[in-house]
């Protein structure tokens, strides 16, 4: 009896991986919509260009720049840009968004655990989560340029602490959205408090964290473009600001377009993250 | 069946602070001994100390007054020798069904053959042996509660508590279950303790039925009746007469049993 069990067990597991495969390939699939929306968009830009003239230039052109500029410019350097056209600009960006919201997410996650956790790390971390973090970046910006001056992590900091505030605010939430009947369910079969935090209330959050990581990385881009812009060495920001001095709107609508391009497929390696990690949820639109 | 007592309970006393300031006293001078591998089913309508009394004994909640003795032995909090099948579907979702019956041997440190051991035989128990790999979203409502239970038995608790574990389910997938439990009781004679506001259910399961009224226990009735408790069972003069005497102590004096 028992070992028809273990095969029976073998047999679902085996069975496992193929299905999941079968729901990786359902996602890659285009949506029709998506195509309509994307369509849509780039009429509505020509038309802009229509209407505006050589101050909107059209999507060809900007496309055009995007790459001729792409991985070396002398017209680049005419500006006072570092050599190298867009790329190095679109690495440090991305660098910055990528180290920024890993750190502050980490730290804001912990820090929201310990305050659902523990009365004490509540009373230190709210009212600084509070505070500081209705600071508007550009009040904050020039005091983190001051004191961590023109470096590429001042950058980082200012991304990984509006990341720690968002990131903060989700998990300290999501604790209290743990339904308690399933922490009592775990006590009651065995499990101390600390493994019914660890086993039970962490994974229940997850979903929500990651609610709350696609918010910040949305809003991480915006954030390390307006750090550059105000003062950095390289970044995309920094590309913009320098092309904005001559009014060439192509080469700042080019960066825009790379970060967008390069901010999507991030955003879809989210999903395709979570779509892993909580495969074992109901619905996969939550987020 | 033994008939020393495994559970002692020595005037409980739960008295909660209501938002308006009344005080409500959940549980009133409980006194009850449940002998080991009982099946015991606290009978009461809602909101008169069931859910209290049992919780109290999961250690879930704290009493204002009185003791709660397993072995002989205070009870402080929730522990492994007591375990609890909630009326809520409580099977982790982001385990699998093996996992979840697997938590709690887990959660006590028993050694890793032992438990794949045990987990296989409660999946066979409960019928789930070829859903150990699935999700529990890819599971019914009943197989969930059926989850539950193996996790709940796979844990080793020599006590079981069950908070209204059916009240959810459809009439049939209930009927099921109940027999299913039964089957499980006698072969494993655990000490059962049932909350349920369901006579005919009371009637199915029990040996002992306690009625419970205004947090107190107002009758304690041994079900003499034969098993398995079918409708004609059920239809016996006894039957009839312990559902009557239920039903006069829920307040419905006027009304006749059928």
């Amino acid at each position: 009896m028992r070992s028809h069990a273990i095969g029976g067990a073998a047999e679902t597991a085996k069975s496992e991986p193929a299905r999941v495969e079968g729901n990786a390939a359902r996602a890659w699939r285009p949506d029709p919509l998506a195509i309509i929306g994307v369509a849509g968009l780039i009429l509505l830009w020509y038309l802009g260009h229509a209407v505006i003239g050589k101050f909107m230039p059209p999507p060809h052109t900007v496309i055009t720049a995007g790459f001729v500029h792409l991985f070396d410019s002398d017209y680049f350097i005419g500006l006072g840009l570092p050599p190298g056209g867009y790329l190095p600009h679109l690495i440090s960006t991305t660098t910055t968004v990528l180290l920024g919201v890993i750190i502050g997410g980490l730290l804001g996650t912990i820090t929201g655990l310990l305050s659902a956790r523990s009365f004490v790390a509540l009373q230190i971390f709210d009212p600084i989560v509070s505070i500081l973090g209705t600071v508007p970046i550009l009040v904050a910006a020039p005091f983190f340029l001051i004191w961590f001056g023109l470096a590429a992590s001042t950058k980082v900091v200012l991304v990984g602490f509006y990341t720690a505030v968002v990131l903060h605010i989700y998990a300290y939430r999501a604790i209290g959205h743990v339904n308690p009947t399933l922490i009592e369910y775990a006590r009651t079969l065995g499990a101390s408090e600390r493994r019914a935090f660890w086993r039970v209330a962490l994974p229940a959050c997850i979903p929500e964290l990651f609610g709350g990581l696609r918010t910040a990385f949305g809003s991480a881009w915006g954030l390390a473009a307006i750090a550059e812009l105000l003062g950095a060495l390289k970044g995309i920001g920094r590309v913009i600001i320098a092309s904005w001095g001559v009014f060439d709107i192509t080469i700042m609508m080019a960066g825009i377009l790379w970060l967008g391009i390069i901010a999507m497929l991030l955003d879809a390696g989210i999903i395709a993250l979570r779509n892993h990690l909580v495969r074992w949820a109901d619905t996969k639109s939550e987020v | 069946m033994t008939d020393k007592p495994l559970i002692s309970i020595e005037s409980a006393d739960c008295v909660f602070q209501h938002v308006s300031g009344r005080t409500v006293k959940a549980l009133d001078r409980v006194d009850l001994k449940i002998r080991e591998g009982d099946f015991v089913c606290l009978l009461g309508r809602s909101g008169h100390g069931k859910s209290t009394l049992l919780r109290s004994l999961a250690g879930l909640n704290a009493l204002t007054g009185g003791v709660i003795l397993v072995e002989n032995t205070p009870i402080s909090g929730p522990g492994p020798d007591r375990g609890m099948v909630f009326q809520e579907d409580t099977v982790f979702p982001w385990l699998s069904v093996y996992d979840n019956v697997a938590f709690g041997l887990r959660a006590q440190g028993r050694p890793k053959a032992e438990i794949d051991g045990t987990v296989q035989e409660w999946l066979e128990a409960v019928g789930l042996s070829d859903f150990a790999g699935s999700w529990p979203k890819e599971l019914s409502g009943g197989m969930r509660k059926r989850v539950a239970i193996a996790s709940v038995f796979a844990g080793g608790a020599p006590i079981l508590l069950m908070d209204e574990p059916f009240g959810a389910l459809d009439y049939v997938t209930r009927m099921d279950l109940q027999q299913f439990l039964i089957e499980l009781w006698q072969r494993t004679s655990r000490t059962i303790v049932f909350v349920t506001h369901d006579i005919e259910e009371a009637l199915v399961l029990a040996e002992r039925i306690l009625v419970m009224r205004q947090g107190r226990i107002v009758d304690d009735i041994q079900v003499d009746l034969p098993r398995p408790r079918d409708e004609e069972v059920r239809a016996t003069p006894r039957a009839v007469e312990i559902t009557k005497t239920v039903i006069g102590h829920l307040g419905l004096g006027q009304r006749t049993a059928a």
